[in-house]
């Protein structure tokens, strides 16, 4: 916080140097995301954590609700992926960012649509009997609450979260979610991404099981909760220290491979994404994007 | 239905509707937790909050209906948010939080005393015509809470009340795709008309500040033959009706519309249907449950449901009467009604915190 008020902001763009961005680079790329990408949207959170550095209705950008169908540990061959970023990282070897970052999102991808998600449901299934003892035990009945009898209400829709057997012929599917939120981090210059996860009941789930959605490589190393800095609760993030290196390699990548648009510093969101999917692999991003860059 | 019961159309399906899954943050059980322990502490009284719901984005999503630590904002006057700072992808509506002080007084407190407050509140608003130019009102919700601060549990029980009519409403014809009731081509431009609805509102950031203005999730539609759509708040009913009149126009409803099923809307089409047959004496009328895909309004997720109306007995529910709801949320056992616990002494606790920081 000390730092914010004291530096002056970087004026210059040099994020293809260095990976990093000013604050009103992160509003131009932030503005390109909500464009193209609509489910991300610009929020201006509690106002009495503004940033003056950011418009008051720009603090952050965020999407809610993003389902996460499978756990990283099931999304096989995984770890070779996570590997190569890793070996990456410390031999600064070129050309792999853009071929592993899509490449993976790719795969990914084509996993998840032979998703057993069967056997989802089913540890779902078991989670909840698991939860549902004790709080019969906890509660006072309240089946005397002569509430009306709303199981036999005509209208309400019979095969919905409702009913929660697995007999049902809903095609709901329960699932983990997330919400997900962008801050920009003005010590490092680079955008923060931050998620909370909700269980397939959405209750909040913990920091452990948010671990259980992010490549083993990161969980250990660069997941650390910390209070959202615009809003009254803490959140998992992923520590930008790395981030303007990862970031600076991927605009090189983009930057030789793309041959007839050139890469502006508005398409950095849309590559920050693509890192971020390599760190996360398994809740469902939008990549309506790939196109662009 | 009941056998002696008497049904002109005996036959129609009944129109049927995914209810709300709440979500709750657990910045709302800290913002929760610090009300009580610095403002509230053995207060009981009602309190005004805000809910959040969005139109489906995801296939096979469950409807969420979420209160988060900006739900808050109406009691904590010093994060008063300004207008063109609230939320664009998501409808606040506003709900009461009784937050209780005991387990014992959790169970026993009078819920149905504040349902009934509620469908009142509910039934006032459509009938004096508030809920036409605040159409927010039309979802108000009820949270019942007991915190328990020591071991950062937290009993909670939701109620969207839904007014019953006098007979449940039907469908005069099958649920359909937008696309496959209208057609493509239409079916793109009711897409078209709800999309620019949702983009008019982000643009135009209220010069009065004033919260009935935002960005509504029910809306009117004026289709002239399919060619030309065009989209109306709710309070301006008569003048689309006589435009269509005289252009030989469709006037439809539309909902922004949380259920992902393909086979059933989600919960907050009941009271607007409510209120076009008090209001506005309809008896058979269209509504595209608008649905989005990642972001835009997608035609081919959207519903369309051509709804039949009960017919309201004279002075049904007037001048004094009330119509009774539901909505209560199921708890954790399956298909029954009741209270969930959210228990966070793993996220929330300092001590917890502090060791698994090591």
């Amino acid at each position: 916080k000390a730092y914010e008020a004291v530096t002056p902001h970087q004026s210059e763009s040099n994020f293809k140097t260095t990976g990093k961005i000013t604050n009103t680079e992160f509003e131009i790329a932030g503005d390109y995301l909500t464009r193209n990408c609509q489910s991300w949207t610009w929020e201006g959170g509690d106002h009495t954590k503004e940033k003056q550095f950011l418009p008051r209705d720009k603090q952050f950008l965020v999407t809610r609700g993003v389902p996460s169908l499978r756990r990283a540990a099931t999304l096989e061959d995984y770890s070779a992926a996570d590997d190569m970023l890793k070996s990456d990282l410390s031999k600064e070897d070129e050309g792999w960012v853009a071929t592993k970052a899509t490449g993976y999102a790719g795969k990914s991808r084509s996993t998840r649509d032979d998703a057993d998600i069967p056997d989802l449901s089913g540890s779902g299934l078991h989670h909840r009997g698991a939860k549902a003892k004790p709080i019969e035990d906890d509660i006072p009945d309240m089946n005397d609450l002569a509430l009306q009898d709303e199981a036999a209400d005509e209208a309400t829709a019979p095969d919905t979260p409702r009913l929660r057997s697995t007999e049902t012929t809903s095609d709901l599917v329960k699932t983990r979610t997330y919400d997900l939120f962008i801050t920009y981090d003005k010590y490092y210059s680079v955008p923060k991404f931050w998620l909370i996860g909700f269980d397939e009941d959405r209750q909040p789930l913990t920091t452990e099981q948010i671990l259980k959605d992010v490549s083993e490589e990161h969980a250990k190393k660069t997941i650390t909760v910390d209070p959202f800095p615009h809003g009254n609760f803490t959140a998992a993030s992923i520590h930008p220290c790395k981030h303007s290196a990862v970031m600076k390699k991927m605009i090189s990548m983009a930057a030789g491979s793309a041959t007839s648009k050139e890469l502006i510093v508005d398409h950095y969101l849309v590559l920050f994404l693509k890192f971020i999917a390599s760190v996360i692999p398994t809740i469902e991003y939008d990549y309506t994007m790939a196109s662009v860059v | 239905m009941q056998p002696g019961t008497v049904s002109p159309e005996p036959d129609r399906q009944i129109l049927r509707y995914v209810p709300f899954q709440s979500k709750v943050t657990q910045g709302f059980w800290q913002g929760l937790s610090d009300l009580k322990l610095e403002t509230l502490r053995l207060s009981e009284d009602p309190l005004d909050i805000l809910g959040y719901f969005a139109p489906s984005n995801y296939e096979n999503l469950s409807p969420q209906f979420q209160i988060d630590d900006e739900s808050f904002r109406p009691i904590l006057p010093a994060s008063d948010t300004p207008a063109e700072a609230a939320r664009r992808a998501q409808h606040e509506v506003p709900g009461t939080l009784h937050n209780l002080n005991s387990i014992e007084r959790f169970a026993a407190f009078d819920k149905q005393a504040a349902q009934r407050a509620v469908n009142q509140q509910i039934w006032q608003d459509i009938r004096s015509g508030a809920a036409e130019a605040h159409p927010q009102l039309l979802q108000r919700f009820l949270l019942f809470t007991f915190a328990d601060l020591k071991q950062f549990k937290y009993h909670y029980w939701f109620a969207f009340p839904a007014l019953q009519p006098p007979a449940p409403f039907t469908l005069a014809q099958p649920i359909a795709s937008l696309v496959n009731a209208m057609g493509p081509a239409v079916a793109q431009q009711v897409a078209a008309a709800c999309q620019s609805w949702r983009e008019r509102a982000h643009l135009q950031p209220q010069s009065n500040g004033s919260p009935g203005e935002r960005h509504s999730a029910w809306l009117l539609l004026l289709a002239q033959d399919g060619s030309h759509v065009t989209h109306h708040p709710l309070n301006s009913w008569q003048q689309v009706q006589q435009e269509a009149a005289r252009q030989q126009a469709r006037v439809l409803l539309a909902c922004d519309d949380p259920s992902a099923s393909e086979r059933f809307p989600g919960w907050p089409l009941r009271n607007l249907l409510l209120l076009a047959a008090v209001r506005w004496g309809i008896q058979e009328v269209g509504v595209v449950c608008v649905r989005c895909l990642r972001g835009p309004v997608s035609a081919q997720r959207c519903l369309y449901v051509h709804a039949h109306m009960p017919s309201l007995p004279p002075g049904w529910c007037e001048p004094d009467g009330c119509p009774s709801s539901i909505g209560w949320e199921v708890g954790p056992v399956p298909g029954k009604l009741g209270p969930r616990v959210a228990e966070l002494a793993s996220s929330m606790d300092p001590h917890a915190l502090a060791q698994s920081a090591v």
